[in-house]
């Protein structure tokens, strides 16, 4: 057994997720200290472990270090998505940790089913032996890891944890979680992808991947809430980034990693502009806002830049990215189709929030407010430039951090027709689905209080809690029958007995 | 001849009679230093033995010196002095965490002492009727231990862990009969070796022995369904108490069953072998142990049913059989005992201070008692087995055992084992931080949280720690109790 802590001599890889890390976690921090005004010291230890935990997920040698680091860094994440205290975010905390758990508990699974088949657990002996394992041990083992860093990633059907995390963290803890910690699973599966040699179209990575981005982008329209929407944009981004890995060529592998960073980027900046709006106006729902980009100049642009990078409009840094894993299904008509329709659902939602936030009437309660503090507006100004820069120099970039990361040599023309052609009907697609929206009233701007209705019923995340609920009503009602009379318990040690007795003697003729 | 093994049963002994005579001196606290003082010298003479143990010795010793079919011998050997290496380090901690505690008189410490010697008695005996006089020493201490604020629910509680644990000597005692009889020795050495002869003769007696001793030392350690005293013991003791009682008496339990159980019928006699039986049970404990704590709204209470739940895991460990499945087993039982003597502890500085002894009463208790909130994280993050915890490493052990060995349904039952009590202690954690302005009891006034008991607390925090980063430094002493276990 192995208890010591192994690192990698660090590789390409490994290098692109502790730069992404290590930069939003950064941002994060000099973001925080305007933003968080309560619980200093249990905050900032908590974001010290959970940055520490990240790193070391990608740093692991082994896997048994990725998966303490992962629990770690699940632990973290836990106290500081409860750090306001209230009773919301303990819901979404609690429902959080256990998924993590299960998550995790199923990475260590699989670990040690590899630890099993080959005595160690050591990554870099385990790619020299993965050859001569059957392919129906790689088929398990792989399966139970892929599921484990799915539940991470909030991946369909997986992602009954999301849309209740990111919005009950604070938001810079929202960025960060995001940004960084949902891309670990993204690693693993990348990791173990190459470690296993598995590198081909894995139909099941694909379907995960289109359901997240359908799945995500649709739901994201009828959100009103601006954090969770951008946590189902989350999901939906995730889903890109599954599909490339999916789809298993260069072009597809680099376009899900160039997309890890770029999503990065552009998530952390729209969730620290949301989280400015929330820190000034203490509102989070789209009917309360309005007319905010005369107020909040700089927040206004920023969260332009960061919309329309994740909407794919050139030249950001979106667009790259999404132009390299559209090239490379080009010839599946059908994913084609999934990715236009979700870049445009993007574009839509987005168009909303630019419509009902920053446009419009100031509502008169928000007279007096001013754009947020400077510690707030440097970290968004950063990854705003940022997004314009991966956007225009995406080609050296793609050389020099992608392209060692997959060991293959890229080179990818962004400007061409075809990308050309897919932005345009992105956009047209997009305004269409804005508009027919708001006519039908399919998008909405307010809450309703829905009745129970039939899809109700069929949501996922109800099923989970509601088994969650029943296993703990049973308990309960194991507690209120469960007897406190010392007669009845020495009855039960008595029969204890006697059934030993005679079970062993039949058992034993 | 080395005086060592009688000696470290004795001298806390001795000092149980000494604290009551510190009466007639003018030493200030006496009892509390006698106390101290006898504890550290046993442990000092045990870890004299340490190099030489550690090295696969073994260290007998025959009582007035009459040799062992007749006389009754004490052996030291890895797994006695893992146990009692053990319950020295935890006696200590909990006579630390008493001193603070004023109400604690010359009996209080007298009748700890005594407690200590007789579990010290129970791991280094090898006359098996001499375990049993040592057992009934425990138990009529702690007894007395349990219901020491002579209030009515005390006593209940006491006066039902009386007739449980009794009945479950009579049920040892009929047992040691039945060999006694059959093989004319008490020596748990000479019953062993003929064993396989009383097999032979008659198998179905040897059913009935086992089956016999299995409910004894299950009533004892809190086997399902023979748990029930534990909870109402464990949450009316006074806080030291229920320390002592989770940490170390229901440990004896596990340390008997391992003994004579491996001792008797190491070598698999049953066709449905001991492991299998250990195993199911193990299984409906912890199951049992998790589901009624995540029911449970005291915290003390909560706290019981974990141990119920972790004593599950620590079967299952002994179950799979295999020397890891043990090693995770016997890794378990050192960090449990740790970590769920600092759960009491902090749990009894929270609930004394406040009054309140609910979940829901101490929502927001975070903001009036934020250190002792953030030991009672950590340690509970630890019985979960959270990284870098050490609870972490002994389940990681226990749950790699049992998928080597292939039995994938059982690791499926441990990992619902653990979510579930992620889900109660998460519960009791968020109800911690809760944004409700706290409210103390008005009635009460509150007591400083005492240097010696937020020292000890701490020191168990960190042996969690520092024993789940560097798990390494006890792996010796550890592998070689399973070892002297599977011998």
């Amino acid at each position: 057994m192995i208890f010591q802590i192994p690192f990698w001599p660090i590789d390409s890889l490994s290098l692109l997720m502790a730069i992404i890390i290590g930069s939003i976690a950064f941002l994060v921090f000099i973001y925080s200290f305007a933003h968080i005004k309560f619980k200093f010291v249990y905050y900032y230890l908590a974001l010290s472990i959970t940055v520490l935990a990240l790193f070391g997920t990608v740093f692991a040698k082994d896997l048994l270090t990725f998966y303490i680091f992962l629990e770690m860094m699940s632990a973290g994440t836990y106290f500081l998505i409860i750090h306001n205290g209230v009773e919301t975010s303990f819901r979404a905390g609690y429902k959080y940790i256990l998924c993590m758990l299960i998550g995790g508990l199923f990475v260590l699974t699989s670990g040690l089913l590899l630890y099993n088949y080959t005595g160690t657990f050591d990554l870099s002996i385990i790619k020299q032996v993965a050859p001569t394992l059957t392919s129906q041990q790689i088929a398990i083992f792989f399966s139970l890891f892929s599921i484990g860093c799915l539940i991470k990633i909030g991946a369909v059907p997986f992602h009954i944890w999301l849309p209740d995390a990111h919005p009950a963290a604070p938001s810079p803890i929202s960025a960060l979680l995001s940004g960084v910690t949902i891309k670990i699973g993204a690693y693993g599966i990348i990791r173990m992808l190459f470690i296993l040699g598995l590198l081909s179209w894995n139909l099941s990575l694909i379907t995960v991947g289109v359901a997240s981005m359908l799945f995500g982008v649709i739901l994201a329209l009828l959100q009103t809430n601006l954090k969770k929407l951008l946590a189902y944009h989350s999901i939906s981004q995730m889903g890109y980034i599954l599909l490339g890995i999916g789809i298993g060529s260069e072009i597809g592998l680099a376009g899900g990693l160039f997309h890890v960073l770029n999503h990065a980027v552009f998530k952390a900046l729209l969730f620290l502009c949301i989280g400015s709006i929330i820190y000034v106006t203490q509102k989070r729902e789209l009917h309360d806002l309005g007319g905010l980009g005369k107020v909040m100049p700089i927040t206004f642009i920023t969260f332009t830049v960061g919309a329309l990078a994740i909407a794919g409009i050139p030249p950001f840094n979106g667009f790259a990215s999404k132009a390299m894993l559209s090239a490379s299904v080009y010839n599946n008509l059908w994913l084609k189709l999934a990715i236009i329709f979700t870049a445009a659902g993007t574009f839509a939602s987005f168009l909303k929030i630019f419509r009902f936030a920053f446009l419009g009437e100031l509502p008169k309660t928000l007279k007096n407010i001013k754009d947020a503090p400077i510690f707030m507006l440097f970290p968004t100004i950063v990854l705003a430039g940022a997004c314009l820069g991966i956007g225009i120099f995406s080609a050296p970039i793609i050389s020099t951090l992608i392209a060692p990361a997959i060991k293959h040599i890229i080179i990818f023309d962004f400007w061409n027709m075809r990308t050309l052609i897919d932005t345009l009907l992105t956009v047209f697609l997009g305004t269409s689905i804005y508009i027919l929206g708001l006519k039908t009233g399919f998008l909405k701007t307010e809450k309703e209080k829905q009745a129970p209705s039939f899809m109700n019923y069929l949501s996922l995340d109800r099923m989970c809690v509601s088994a969650a609920q029943f296993i703990n009503r049973s308990f309960e009602e194991l507690n209120r029958i469960h007897t406190r009379s010392l007669n009845t318990h020495l009855l039960w040690i008595f029969l204890t007995l006697v059934v030993l007795i005679a079970g062993l003697w039949f058992a034993w003729i | 001849m080395n005086h060592a093994p009688i000696l470290i049963i004795t001298i806390p002994l001795f000092g149980a009679f000494l604290t009551h005579l510190t009466k007639y001196t003018k030493i200030k606290r006496g009892a509390e230093l006698v106390a101290f003082i006898c504890l550290l010298l046993s442990l000092l003479l045990l870890l004299s033995m340490g190099s030489s143990i550690l090295s696969g010795e073994k260290i007998t010793y025959n009582l007035g010196g009459w040799r062992a079919p007749l006389g009754i011998s004490l052996q030291v050997d890895g797994l006695s002095f893992f146990f009692a290496a053990l319950t020295l380090g935890i006696g200590l901690a909990i006579t630390t965490y008493s001193l603070g505690i004023y109400i604690f008189a010359r009996r209080y410490y007298s009748l700890l002492l005594i407690a200590l010697s007789g579990i010290l008695g129970i791991v280094l005996t090898r006359d098996i009727f001499n375990l049993y006089v040592f057992f009934e020493i425990v138990a009529v201490a702690s007894y007395v231990l349990i219901s020491y604020k002579h209030k009515p629910r005390t006593i209940k509680a006491s006066f039902k862990y009386l007739i449980m644990a009794e009945s479950s000597w009579v049920l040892f005692l009929l047992a040691i009969a039945i060999l006694y009889g059959l093989t004319g020795t008490l020596n748990m050495d000479s019953i062993a070796h003929q064993m396989p002869t009383i097999y032979q003769a008659d198998p179905k007696i040897v059913i009935v022995i086992f089956s016999l001793m299995l409910v004894a030392f299950g009533i004892k350690c809190g086997m399902f369904p023979m748990h029930t005293w534990i909870p109402e013991a464990h949450s009316q003791a006074p806080t030291p108490v229920s320390g002592l009682l989770s940490g170390l008496i229901l440990k004896a339990g596990l340390y008997a069953m391992l003994r004579i159980f491996f001792l008797f019928w190491g070598a698999t006699l049953f066709m449905l072998s001991i492991e299998t039986v250990l195993l199911y049970l193990g299984l409906a404990t912890l199951l049992l142990g998790a589901g009624m704590a995540l029911a449970q709204n005291e915290v003390k209470k909560l706290l019981a049913y974990s141990s119920i739940n972790q004593i599950g895991f620590i079967l299952v460990g002994i179950g799979i059989g295999t020397e890891l499945g043990l090693t995770g087993a016997l890794f378990h039982i050192l960090n449990h005992s740790i970590i769920k003597t600092g759960l009491f502890f902090c749990a009894g500085i929270i609930v004394s201070q406040t009054g309140f002894w609910k979940i829901s009463q101490l929502r927001g208790v975070s903001k009036a008692m934020l250190s002792m909130t953030i030991a009672f994280i950590l340690l509970s993050l630890a019985v979960i087995g959270i990284p870098p915890f050490n609870g972490f490493v002994s389940k990681l052990l226990i749950i790699t055992a049992t998928i080597q060995t292939q039995k994938y349904w059982v690791a499926v039952i441990l990992f619902f084992g653990i979510l579930l009590s992620a889900a109660y202690y998460f519960k009791v954690i968020q109800s911690f931080f809760a944004k409700d302005e706290f409210v103390t009891n008005r009635d009460f006034t509150p007591r400083p949280v005492g240097r010696f008991e937020h020292v000890t607390v701490y020191v168990l925090v960190l042996a969690c720690l520092v024993i789940g980063l560097f798990p390494d430094l006890l792996r010796n002493m550890v592998t070689l109790a399973a070892k002297v276990v599977l011998q």
